[in-house]
């Protein structure tokens, strides 16, 4: 086996058939020049076909065009000419004679060449021009069915295309029928006054998160209202911007200095170039914001911020419930709380790095249930100041 | 992120889009996969979405940047400037562009597309990530063309033997019916002048008339360009070859009777980028008589007989000849293509694939 193996040498081979080759053409068994010749013999057939792509649709239209040059059939085709003297009156009388008999049988003639004209005439432009806007129309509204046909089984199939349009379709019917369309009479300043606090208690609440931002810029600060936030990053180096609904917050921090713009959070988002946001914070905002505008937030954070760039949302804890009792209802303009894991996952699934949370705003501690002393009885009481009394905010801090 | 991959255009019984498809299975293993391309055939409309269905970026749940594996193979400048646009990491799979020198005078508006294809891919080459081509023969085209670190990735086919697809018995009958019985060779492909049909036909002049008269030869494959068809079909009948058909667009079923009734695969192709048709022929043990062009031998490596790259009509008949009568080599043939068949199988070309993709992902 070993041995048979051996003796196949492609390489002997073909040597082999090269000697063939050359002793077939040295004994005069294969022509002189068949190669070449069998080349010429092709070459000449392309170039017939290189000058005329379609004959038979052309030698058809050629072949009617004869027809109808021959198809023209009437009496005064007859010839009465006659080479012996006289002979033109008498053919002419013959003639007239035959021509009465035949008139019927010409005239029907006539009308039988003009339908086959006709058709001849439609076969050859059907053959050279078929309806291929019958074919494209048809091709076009079934690739147009087809298409919907496998859009709608990616729906089915939980596509992410179709399920981001339905939450779009879903958040916009949301955002016009729900709490956003409340629209008060008293001014949002006499509100912010009378319950948000003095501008240098705000400062001071949040110099920490102004703090983290340092080495962020450009830090977008999303529902700024006065530039507490812009302060505080102005005062650290960090380059910001603001922009907030409201068109009288808007006029107050441009009048202090600050770059805000009037406008939607998330339209400012979807404004910003790929990557080029170093920071975007939400202070108190997300709970103005209904569930499919916080899961596109987050995904917008995502694809804006560069990497190492960071995204602050501070909001009010839901799992505290002494905030129900004290100020989530306060502000008729929240939509729901957020909860805190809710909003890591979401970071989390963004693709962020490093997601932190930070837990802020203990409730007074006169507020909360003081320990009697006795040990059973405290340990239900911390147990209640937990579920009562927990942090009232909470602040997410993702890194890109 | 995700990976995706984009074609040009996606047709049923189409290489590239039958390779994608493959691609697709094995990606959607790791993650979400779907196939984008700028022109889709309806029958291909359930499978592969179109180009401008693409989500960007803002519209993606994690925002981050996609992978997007462009299979390259004709010019489309609308593809072209997607790819510079999306801001996505481009990996570009180049199964080879055919010289438009093979279409100049037939098909000017084809051998156009062929150049612009040439030339969006040296547009593209600082844009994208990876290259990859099938063989190391395109490999060396897109070094040509300037890419700096070019991989060889094989394709993933599926090469299927007897038995995959089930033999169309009226087929075999018609065969014998219209060129009588003998030995058998067998070209399967695209009858296009790259793929030189010409000379296959005055080789099979030569063989039939001065080297084995009872030879029957079968072209199996749809000719697109109808003045190099019908100046084949002239070739035939002026040459008198009615032992040999070119058979135009087959079903599977007909092409398995093809294959079933095939002693010889044969090809006097000038270019390819791979050749799928080889490995089936390895599959089905039909031994291989070929012309060394282009990434044939590197496909073939020892086990079809090729003859040089530039043989004519008669050192190919010897080939053909000796394929089908010489004993010895056929079983040697067939034993090396046994071994060379199990270079192909799908895992590890799926296995160099996503390698290359996790170094650049």
């Amino acid at each position: 086996m070993e041995e048979q193996r051996d003796a196949v040498d492609l390489q002997a081979i073909l040597v082999e058939l090269k000697e063939r080759v050359a002793q077939r053409r040295a004994s005069g068994e294969y022509p002189e020049a068949l190669e070449a010749q069998l080349g010429e013999h092709f070459e000449r057939l392309m170039a017939h076909r290189r000058q005329d792509p379609l004959p038979e649709e052309t030698y058809l239209t050629e072949l009617v065009e004869q027809l109808q040059a021959r198809s023209d059939f009437g009496l005064h085709k007859f010839s009465y000419k006659s080479s012996v003297p006289g002979g033109d009156k008498l053919h002419k009388a013959v003639g007239k004679v035959v021509a009465r008999q035949n008139a019927s049988v010409l005239q029907q003639l006539e009308h039988w060449a003009d339908a086959v004209n006709r058709t001849l005439k439609l076969l050859a432009h059907l053959a050279q021009e078929p309806p291929r806007h019958f074919h494209d129309d048809l091709w076009s509204q079934l690739d147009g069915l087809l298409q919907r046909a496998a859009d709608a089984e990616r729906v089915e199939a939980g596509g992410p295309a179709a399920l981001v349009a339905l939450a779009d379709r879903v958040a916009k019917l949301e955002a016009a029928t729900g709490g956003q369309s409340f629209d008060p009479w008293y001014s949002n300043d006499a509100f912010e006054a009378a319950f948000r606090g003095t501008r240098e208690e705000m400062l001071e609440r949040y110099a920490d998160l102004a703090d983290r931002l340092v080495g962020c810029d450009p830090v977008l600060d999303i529902g700024c209202g006065r530039g507490e936030l812009l302060e505080l990053l102005g005062q650290r180096g960090v380059e910001a911007w603001g922009v907030e609904t409201d068109g009288e917050l808007v006029k107050a921090a441009k009048a202090d200095g600050f770059d805000v713009r009037h406008g939607d959070g998330l339209a400012a988002l979807r404004g910003a170039d790929l990557g080029s946001l170093g920071g975007v914070t939400l202070i108190q905002v997300i709970e103005h914001l209904t569930s499919q505008q916080s899961v596109d937030l987050v995904a917008l954070c995502a694809d804006r911020v560069r990497r190492g760039g960071k995204v602050v949302i501070e909001t009010v804890n839901p799992q505290s419930l002494y905030v129900y009792a004290h100020s989530f209802y306060l502000d008729p303009t929240h939509v729901r709380p957020v909860h805190p894991a809710w909003l890591m996952f979401l970071f989390k699934e963004a693709g962020f790095h490093e997601v932190a949370i930070d837990w802020r705003s203990p409730a007074p501690e006169a507020d909360t249930l003081q320990p009697v002393g006795d040990d059973a009885h405290d340990a239900n009481v911390e147990r209640l100041n937990q579920l009562l009394f927990a942090a009232q905010d909470y602040a997410v801090i993702a890194t890109r | 992120m995700e990976i995706h991959q984009v074609l040009v255009s996606a047709s049923a019984a189409d290489a590239i889009t039958d390779s994608a498809l493959r691609l697709r299975t094995l990606l959607r293993e790791v993650g979400p996969s779907e196939i984008y391309a700028r022109h889709v055939h309806p029958a291909m409309a359930p499978e592969v979405r179109r180009l401008m269905h693409y989500p960007p970026p803002r519209e993606r749940p994690g925002g981050e940047r996609n992978l997007l594996v462009f299979h390259a193979s004709i010019g489309q400048p609308e593809v072209v400037s997607f790819l510079m646009d999306q801001g996505d990491r481009v990996v570009v799979m180049y199964h080879n562009i055919t010289p438009a020198s093979y279409f100049s005078e037939l098909d000017p508006t084809f051998a156009d597309l062929l150049d612009a294809g040439r030339s969006e891919l040296r547009y593209l080459r600082d844009k994208v990530d990876l290259a990859l081509a099938v063989s190391h023969y395109n490999a060396g085209e897109l070094e040509a063309m300037g890419f700096p670190d070019v991989r060889v990735s094989p394709l993933l086919v599926d090469v299927r033997g007897p038995g995959a697809v089930p033999v169309d018995e009226g087929m075999v009958g018609e065969l014998e019916r219209v060129l009588g019985t003998g030995p058998t060779l067998l070209f399967v492909g695209q009858v296009l002048p790259h793929k030189r049909v010409d000379l296959l036909l005055q080789a099979f002049h030569v063989l039939s008339t001065h080297l084995l008269p009872e030879a029957r030869l079968i072209v199996a494959g749809i000719g697109r360009l109808r003045p190099y068809r019908k100046a084949l079909e002239g070739l035939l009948h002026e040459l008198g070859l009615y032992k040999a058909t070119l058979t135009g667009h087959l079903r599977p079923e007909e092409l398995a009777a093809c294959w079933s009734v095939a002693d010889g695969f044969v090809t006097a192709s000038e270019h390819e980028g791979f050749c799928m048709p080889l490995a089936e022929a390895m599959a089905h043990q039909v031994p291989i008589v070929a012309r060394a062009c282009a990434a044939i031998p590197e496909t073939v490596q020892d086990a079809g007989l090729l003859v040089d790259g530039d043989a004519g009509p008669q050192l190919l008949a010897e080939g053909m000849a000796e394929v089908l009568e010489n004993q010895a080599l056929r079983a040697e043939l067939n034993r090396r293509a046994a071994v060379r068949v199990r270079d192909f199988h799908p895992d590890l070309a799926a296995e160099t694939f996503l390698r290359h993709l996790l170094s650049v992902a």
